[in-house]
């Protein structure tokens, strides 16, 4: 969709990003040691840190994907939520404090802390890159998404722009003005949340009076082809002499495929979209769905025309409505719990696209509605990636039962997803940073309480704006990320632009925290202690700094050569690399004395390596990276963590077991 | 009564916590209250991957089983953590009682 730049928008974002900034530049003045710089003195009030655990956490995948993924997929975005809450119990009961107890600045220091290893040290390090690194990525594109309809610019631009500003932030202050940052985004993120579902819960659930009087045309006269969602018997879009069928080729050719008709109109040569079968909440008739594709001049077309906001041009129409509330029009103002109860009887038309290739290679996205009852978004399995658990393992083939492979990988998959989530808060180096900002176990301890409850409550509250969204007629059919901005746009200007300054401020702050605990595993774990350089004091800052600027701008140019992918999707497979790589190490360091060093160091390098490989031969990475057919692809499911975690703990477990010897002589020889 | 953040930050007891005997009482509690909830997640996940049907049951609340028992989680996690907020407080006082591991 093309979205026009408001001048309230840019002024309150400005307002936002020039006090974020003045907060660095004051705070930053205040930090020039080492322990200033990456862990603010450990003199952050406890209360303050929880929030910003909450800031740092709640990242553009946590506002926008969520919100996002439950627009369009209800539930199946919703398990997110409860993941990314849950992974926080195993930080607070089983990392939080023996960490702060070990360590000084970074995740290799508490890690290494018993065994001055200069493998675990490398491992660790090149760990927290990586995952730094890889969770960048989607804040990145994020950014690019958001800053599109906010200022009207390209999305590669924004995340230049992201880049550069968090550059700044971080350069000039270090934890500190991050903490603070993330303290008042944090506290900001949850309050006009809160605001913005009061306001939903208001509104309470309407039918969609455009889309209900369309349906009820569509009943009443259904050749009626010049309109979108407009219904048509098969033959009649056959038989009419003024329209050409075209002939089904490359995608369109497959079982998929079949299941549109595509129609030229002969006099304006106008192309149109019918989608027939499942979509049948017409009965046996074919739909009018939109679709976006390229012209010969590579220009973006729509539904035939060329996409834009002049005369002869046009755009793809917010879709997301509900059309049948028990009978009625509008269920006016609604307690939370009356809001589920009224969606789940409520029947509505969700957003679904597929994508066709041509034989002369031109893609066309087809945007449809599907027709459902609101209590079967409300349950797993609404996905497309988790569809399958909602089918038998066996189908029967005549007479003999099938196994059926699809479901049980889909079930291993979800498996996958909700372990990485769960194993992988507490392996995440920008969060691990943050408990050295306190100045005792203690104060980690209340500090993750607050945290959890600040977050828990922000999940919560992700639900109702997801379903606010999926039921307000506002969602970008081809952007899930947008759905929370577009649904505060749906309540006026002055939410959209709030929400959508804080938003950017998000991104700002988890990405500044993120380049800050790869700049400290450069400068502190690389350069120090396993390069054994001699820096002093300010030198380490400096060295920290120009790690900061290389990060960022590597995460400038994969934030834009990923700009397609899901940005939820990303996070999950951050969160799985980063469960793979360190959850082994940090758990068996805390609960098993024949952890060795070599142990640590190989558990690592397995997890790490791993997780990525799996992640790098998944079928998403053939579809979206490589282009390549998805059913090919060398690993069966897209998660990895129900593999490559285990594999990390036994290759520990192994590694040490074989090692063991060595602590034996030493003991004997003392 | 419970104690307010407030109030345990400032008791004299959450001075002594660095100790490692009080440490690993705290570690124990924090051990027992993770293998609960650890419990309820692993069938929560379980029930989502391999009964979705069951999920999408209605109970008599109104909201469905995949609903309630989400909430379930996100709202146990907030009281768990307050509980053990609790629990530390409780083992703290108790080792300054037992004179503090001297």
């Amino acid at each position: 969709m093309i979205y026009s730049p408001s001048p309230l928008a840019i002024g309150v974002f400005a307002f936002f990003v020039l006090v974020v900034l003045g907060i660095s530049f004051y705070l930053g003045a205040k930090a020039k040691s080492a322990s200033g710089y990456y862990a603010a003195h450990g003199q952050i009030p406890w209360f303050v840190n929880g929030i910003a655990f909450a800031g740092d956490y709640l990242s553009a995948a946590s506002f926008l994907g969520i919100c996002g993924m439950i627009a369009f997929y209800g539930y199946d975005g919703f398990l997110y939520s409860i993941g990314f809450l849950a992974g926080w119990i195993v930080a607070l009961f089983v990392v939080a404090e023996p960490l702060k107890r070990m360590g000084k600045f970074t995740f290799a220091d508490a890690l290494d802390s018993k065994f001055h290893s200069k493998g675990i040290k490398l491992s660790a390090a090149i760990s927290t890159l990586v995952v730094s690194i890889f969770y960048l990525i989607p804040q990145m594109v994020g950014a690019g998404a958001l800053i599109k309809p906010l200022l009207g610019l390209e999305s590669y631009q924004g995340v230049i722009l992201v880049g550069v500003i968090v550059i700044v932030i971080v350069v000039t202050a270090g934890m500190v003005s991050t903490t603070w940052v993330q303290f008042i985004k944090g506290a900001l993120l949850v309050l006009f949340c809160t605001i913005l579902t009061g306001m939903i819960l208001m509104r309470g659930l309407n039918v969609d009076e455009a889309f209900g009087q369309h349906d009820k045309r569509m009943r009443e006269s259904p050749e009626d082809r010049t309109l979108l969602n407009g219904t048509c018997p098969r033959e009649n879009l056959l038989n009419d002499p003024g329209y050409e069928v075209l002939p089904p080729t490359g995608d369109w050719a497959t079982d998929r495929g079949k299941a549109y008709l595509r129609i030229r109109e002969r006099k304006t040569g106008v192309l149109s979209i019918w989608k027939g079968g499942d979509s049948g909440h017409f009965g046996g008739l074919f739909t009018r769905v939109q679709y976006k594709s390229r012209g010969n001049d590579g220009a973006a077309m729509v539904n035939g025309r060329r996409q834009g906001i002049g005369a002869d041009e046009t755009d793809l129409q917010p879709v997301g409505y509900v059309w049948d509330i028990s009978g009625q029009k509008s269920t006016g103002p609604l307690n939370p719990f009356m809001f589920i109860m009224e969606l789940q009887s409520a029947s509505l038309a969700v957003p679904r696209s597929e994508k066709f290739k041509d034989q002369d290679n031109v893609e066309t996205t087809v945007f449809f509605n599907r027709y459902v009852k609101g209590n079967e978004l409300l349950t797993p399995g609404a996905s497309p990636t988790f569809a399958a658990i909602r089918s038998d393992l066996y189908s029967t083939a005549g007479t003999t039962k099938v196994f059926n492979w699809k479901v049980f990988f889909s079930r291993l998959d979800i498996l996958s997803l909700m372990l990485a989530l769960f194993g992988g808060t507490a392996s995440l180096p920008h969060i691990l940073i943050r408990y050295y900002t306190v100045k005792d176990q203690a104060s980690a301890r209340k500090s993750t309480m607050v945290g959890i409850a600040a977050i828990g409550f922000f999940y919560v509250l992700t639900l109702f704006l997801g379903l606010g969204a999926m039921t307000s007629g506002v969602l970008d059919p081809t952007d899930s990320n947008m759905a929370a901005p577009l649904l505060a746009r749906s309540f006026g200007e002055l939410p959209f632009a709030v929400i959508s300054a804080i938003a950017f401020t998000t991104v700002l702050g988890t990405v500044s925290g993120l380049i800050l605990a790869a700049s400290g595993a450069v400068a502190h774990d690389l350069l120090t202690s396993f390069l054994k350089m001699e820096l002093t004091d300010h030198e380490k800052v400096r060295a920290g700094k120009i790690a900061a600027v290389v990060v960022g701008a590597i995460a400038i140019v994969l934030g834009i050569l990923f700009k397609n992918f899901n940005v939820s999707f990303l996070v999950g497979w951050a969160f799985n690399v980063a469960a793979s790589a360190n959850l082994p190490a940090l758990v068996m360091l805390l609960f098993w004395k024949g952890t060795t060093k070599q142990g640590i160091t190989a558990g690592i390098f397995a997890g790490l390596f791993s997780s990525l490989a799996w992640v790098l031969a998944s079928g998403e990475a053939y579809k979206n990276i490589y282009g390549l057919d998805p059913t090919t692809a060398l690993v069966p499911f897209s998660q990895p963590a129900i593999v490559t975690l285990p594999l990390g703990f036994v290759v520990l477990i192994v590694a040490s077991l074989l090692t063991q010897p060595k602590a034996l002589e030493q003991k004997e020889t003392k | 009564m419970k104690p307010s953040p407030d109030e345990l930050a400032g008791s004299p007891a959450a001075h002594a916590d660095e100790h490692l005997d009080l440490s690993a009482r705290n570690s124990r509690t924090g051990l027992w209250l993770f293998a609960i909830y650890l419990a309820a997640y692993v069938v929560f996940v379980g029930m989502a991957a391999y009964a979705p049907e069951t999920m999408g049951q209605p109970t008599p609340l109104g909201p469905n089983v995949a609903i309630l028992y989400g909430f379930g989680l996100i709202f146990g996690a907030v009281l768990l953590a307050m509980l053990y907020m609790l629990l530390c407080k409780l083992n703290a006082d108790r080792f300054a009682r037992e004179g503090g591991g001297k």
